[in-house]
């Protein structure tokens, strides 16, 4: 009876020892693959971290470059020290685009390294800046213009602006809602001369100017009858700054000058945006707009 | 009496004999897995990271030399000694320039290779190497006069 009891204890200790082995050996197998797990997990995030810095630098590169091509997608001459806008408001909405950026699209996509794809997105142009004053000419929307000097240098650099408004119909009358006139020869004055023409009878321009103050908010009008056509407001919030603002049941074509005590350098921007795709194949893909 | 309590004392010390021999066993097995952790935490750091450091480098060197305007210039003299300023000794470096000027007929676009600049030691001589390119434009005042794209091998010297 003793002997068997204590047979028993030994099978008992016997079975025992064999789970422990097991859950040992067990144990040491999840060990040596969650080390294998971490290494090859080591090298993926290796991979995709190089392959992160190449797609940023690509992405650089083509912003970069982008940015600085010598067109743009809005329609002015430079004369000197005057630039010489030509617009038909309300602005399309389209993604084609010039063949600059075309040509430009089609070094890219071929000629890189790294796979990328680049397309003109539908929208506006965006901001032009004009060099070497810090003034940007943008569109908010395909109803409006802004000019904006960005520093006190380029508000005092800004001699006068221009206005001429071509529109179907009768000629608009156009008057100031608010003005703020100031002697010719003041510190504060730039030039305004606004202009209206309708393309119908009776064929006649009517015109407006005056030396306003750059300090304050002067409110120009052109209007037929009750219905106002175009309102543009000089040095909203900012001075030197001029804001048009079209009616959207209507179409002109406006042309507008801005004179410079300067003569212009050059101009950046001004292009619709691209949508930019960077692909390393098998570890990542990023999409960005870039304007 | 006396003589089980001794069997039962020998059985014991036995067992315990066999205990410290298998906690031995299992300390020498965690020291063996200690010791390989650590063997392959330093192979894996000498070999990885200082490549991705040199990698970022080498892109940044890139885009130093395209926004510097190096490129524009096409010197191939001053490339080189920016490059080698900006690399630490022991590394060794390949840069290919290739210029493109643009043909446009119509709406079909082509591109003609104009120049090729070969810069720096044979990149076959690298043992361990990182790469980086980048496309750039020449322009002037009124259009884009060059396209271009440039590749950058740098790497460890072969010993």
């Amino acid at each position: 009876m003793e002997k068997n009891k204590r047979r028993a204890a030994r099978q008992m200790r016997g079975v025992f020892l064999t789970y422990t082995i097991f859950l040992l050996f067990s144990a040491l197998v999840i060990l040596v693959y969650t080390f294998a797990h971490i290494s090859i997990m080591e090298n993926d995030a290796y991979s995709v971290f190089l392959s992160v810095a190449r797609v940023r630098n690509q992405f650089d590169a083509v912003e970069y470059h982008f940015l600085r091509i010598p067109v743009t997608d809005l329609n002015f001459t430079i004369q000197n020290n005057s630039i010489l806008f030509s617009e038909t408001l309300p602005l399309t909405v389209t993604n084609s685009s010039s063949i600059t950026f075309y040509t430009f699209k089609q070094f890219v996509e071929k000629y890189s390294y790294i796979n990328t794809t680049f397309d003109a997105v539908p929208d506006l142009p965006g901001e032009l800046d004009i060099y070497p004053y810090r003034v940007a000419v943008t569109h908010p929307d395909e109803y409006s213009v802004l000019i904006n000097p960005l520093d006190e240098e380029s508000i005092n650099s800004i001699n006068n602006y221009t206005i001429k408004l071509v529109v179907q119909g009768s000629t608009p009358g156009l008057s100031w809602s608010d003005v703020y006139t100031v002697p010719e020869n003041s510190s504060d004055a730039f030039y305004i001369f606004a202009s209206v023409y309708g393309t119908g009878e009776p064929n006649r321009i009517n015109n407006i100017s005056a030396y306003i103050n750059r300090s304050l908010t002067s409110t120009l009008t052109f209007s037929r009858g009750a219905n106002e056509i175009m309102t543009i407001k000089f040095n909203e919030g900012i001075p030197g700054s001029v804001k048009m603002e079209l009616e959207p049941r209507f179409g002109v074509n406006v042309n507008y000058t801005i004179v410079f005590g300067g003569e212009i350098t050059g101009t950046k921007g001004g292009m619709r945006p691209a949508n930019v795709t960077v692909t390393v194949p098998h570890v990542i893909k990023r999409v960005q707009i870039i304007k | 009496m006396s003589d089980i309590i001794r069997k039962s004392k020998k059985f014991r010390i036995k067992n315990g004999f066999v205990f410290s021999i298998d906690a031995l066993l299992a300390i020498s097995i965690m020291l063996i897995l200690l010791g390989l952790m650590s063997f392959y935490s330093i192979r894996i750091y000498p070999e990885t990271f200082p490549l991705a450091n040199l990698q970022l480098k080498t892109n940044d060197i890139l885009i130093l030399l395209d926004k510097l305007g190096y490129f524009s210039q096409g010197n191939s003299q001053a490339i080189f000694q920016f490059v080698n300023k900006s690399l630490e000794n022991g590394i060794e470096w390949h840069m290919t320039i290739e210029y493109y000027t643009s043909i446009i007929n119509g709406t079909n676009v082509s591109f003609v290779l104009n120049k090729t600049i070969d810069i720096g030691t044979n990149s076959t001589k690298f043992s361990n190497s990182v790469s980086a390119t980048r496309i750039f434009t020449i322009i002037n005042s009124t259009n884009v006069s060059y396209y271009g794209r440039v590749k950058l091998i740098s790497g460890y010297k072969n010993s």
